[in-house]
């Protein structure tokens, strides 16, 4: 004999712990509800970010580019004048892409190609191993595997999928991929030092302390840069950096010698905040003194050294092209030089004599970077890297300086942190 | 990842953490929905609606009370919405004596007939059993959130638990009468 049993409980009985999963196609329209409206919120962000970066980024590198020209359109002719001006329009072009990126991010795993902002990828699907929910695009299938019934409880339901393993495809084990990378991106910044052993000389021979000077032996030392580096990923190929390093360069001419009048205002050759200074090659001793002679004067010979120091701050893109425990990246950017620290030296075998700072040097320069990026991924937070950049500087005198085209070459290493 | 934080990652819009809630919580919330709706399909546009509200105003969750309990109401007041919008025009009413105490004999009773034998109570009948017996709405409130009386209330439980007793019956006869 069967016991009564008020109705009201058998309902609260049975219905209790049941759980029904619905058709994936729930998933999507809120996932596609939902990522409008983020998207609408975000985009705005973004545009209000963008615009203000934009606004500070042009207006720095504009109004610091207008000051250089300048000086530049008053000291030199127009043509080399228009050069300079070409150069730095074609660099300023990634700076006006950023926006353009910053949307590419938002819509990311989306065909590129269509202006429809949604994603049409649902992120819906987790690891089957990680005891969670593998749904279908068609739940039907699911029902039939369940003697046609639509009500199963949880566990049956996972049973049903692992046994039958009907829905762990290619499809959705490539979803689980991407998943796992977009939970990995979600790390889009990261910081670390940077230090790269700079090599540094000119493209063309000249001299920019002295047209005198123009076909004399230079060398030049052992530099450093220093600085931090900050990265923000853009999308999943592209990031952006910037960041602060220190670099201190040294440009020596050998065999020179220089005389320094006593008088003020003296005629001088070259180009420094001191008059009444002649240099000249050691061989061309003979020739150049008979003008030399009537001025009071005292000469010393040796090393001519020009010490500059410059602040540089970095805005790079870098786009990826391989990326497993070790990546691959191309970086193409530009930098603008602040300059910190400028002397005009002869290292002479007993002293060091001081004949300024050189007066054609820009307060502010560019260069050109382009170069590659090497990782090495040590976990999800920290990676290593090696970048090899070359960097060619324009913008960096004010007027031609005897065809001096000074360029560097760094290999810069660091130790990031991601977050 | 715990709940909470989980909710705080909902909270900033994370698609990834939306997508956690969903799967945590997707397989309760259905039920829900669709002892609420008269059709699948209904059910599945309800949880839709029901979780776009969830995550709009995730903001307002302040971590007071369950949080299964916030979407849960959330569930439910849009099945009413959804209930609102169809039922214009009132049930002819039938008095029965409240509280009616109905029993069935304990059997094996497969989850789908008894949901389904809900889900085709006419509409009001079908909320009122839902929101009293199922989750323990008193019938002050349910007489509030339908714009019925209490006295309406009580009757219209009355006459869906004895609409499902005799659909349980008829269906155990069923099931003895094959047996033999």
């Amino acid at each position: 004999m069967l016991e009564r049993k008020n109705i009201d409980r058998v309902f609260q009985e049975n219905l209790k712990d049941l759980e029904i999963y619905p058709n994936k196609v729930v998933w999507n329209n809120i996932e596609k509800s939902l990522h409008e409206t983020n998207y609408k919120k975000t985009i705005t962000l973004w545009q209000r970010l963008s615009g203000v970066a934009m606004v500070l980024i042009l207006f720095l590198s504009g109004g610091i580019w207008y000051n250089n020209s300048k000086i530049v359109r008053t000291s030199i002719n127009n043509v080399s004048a228009s050069k300079v001006d070409n150069v730095t329009v074609e660099n300023q072009v990634p700076i006006i892409q950023i926006p353009k990126n910053k949307q590419d991010n938002l819509v990311q795993g989306q065909n590129t190609k269509s202006k429809n902002l949604i994603k049409t990828q649902p992120i819906f699907v987790k690891n089957p191993n990680s005891n969670v929910i593998v749904t279908s695009s068609d739940i039907s299938t699911v029902y039939q595997t369940v003697d046609n019934k639509y009500i199963v409880n949880k566990k049956d339901f996972i049973d049903e999928i692992k046994n039958k393993n009907v829905l762990v495809d290619a499809d959705i084990e490539n979803r689980i991929k991407e998943d796992n990378v977009k939970i990995v991106e979600n790390k889009k910044w990261s910081v670390g030092p940077t230090v790269a052993p700079v090599y540094y000389n000119t493209l063309q021979s000249g001299s920019p302390i002295s047209d005198n000077l123009s076909n004399s032996s230079k060398s030049t030392d052992d530099a450093l840069s220093v600085g931090v580096k900050v990265n923000y990923q853009l999308t999943k190929k592209i990031q952006i950096q910037s960041g602060l390093n220190k670099v201190e360069l040294a440009y020596n001419t050998k065999d020179v010698s220089a005389y320094i009048s006593s008088v003020k205002n003296a005629d001088n050759n070259i180009n420094t905040n001191k008059p009444g200074v002649i240099v000249t090659p050691i061989s061309n001793l003979q020739s150049d003194l008979p003008s030399l002679n009537d001025i009071h004067k005292s000469s010393v010979s040796g090393t001519l050294n020009q010490s500059i120091e410059y602040f540089e701050l970095p805005i790079e893109m870098k786009y990826n092209l391989y990326d497993k425990k070790v990546g691959l990246n191309l970086v193409g950017g530009f930098s603008t030089f602040i300059l910190t620290k400028n002397s005009v030296t002869i290292v002479s075998q007993d002293n060091i004599t001081n004949l300024g700072e050189a007066n054609n040097l820009n307060s502010f320069n560019f260069s050109g970077n382009l170069g590659v990026d090497l990782d090495y991924k040590i976990n999800k937070s920290w990676y290593l890297n090696v970048a090899p950049m070359f960097k060619y500087q324009f913008n960096t005198y004010s007027n031609n300086s005897g065809n001096f085209r000074p360029y560097y070459f760094g290999v810069y290493s660091g130790l990031n942190y991601k977050f | 990842m715990s709940l909470k934080t989980l909710i705080q990652k909902c909270k900033k819009r994370d698609v990834i953490s939306q997508s956690e809630i969903y799967q945590l919580f997707a397989g309760k919330l259905f039920v829900l929905s669709l002892k609420y709706s008269k059709t699948h399909q209904e059910a599945e546009d309800n949880l839709q609606e029901a979780f776009i509200t969830i995550f709009k105003k995730i903001n307002q969750f302040k971590f007071k009370g369950s949080f299964e309990g916030w979407m849960k109401r959330i569930v439910i007041n849009t099945a009413l919405q959804t209930y609102r919008k169809k039922n214009i025009l009132n049930l002819v009413e039938e008095n029965y004596p409240d509280e009616v105490e109905v029993e069935i004999d304990e059997s094996e009773i497969s989850l789908d007939f008894l949901l389904k034998i809900i889900q085709e109570l006419p509409d009001r009948y079908r909320m009122v059993f839902n929101l009293y017996v199922l989750d323990g709405y008193p019938h002050k409130e349910i007489a509030s959130l339908l714009g019925i009386a209490e006295g309406t209330s009580k009757s219209n439980l009355s006459r869906a638990r004895l609409i499902l007793k005799e659909k349980v019956e008829l269906n155990q006869q069923k099931q003895s009468v094959g047996l033999f």
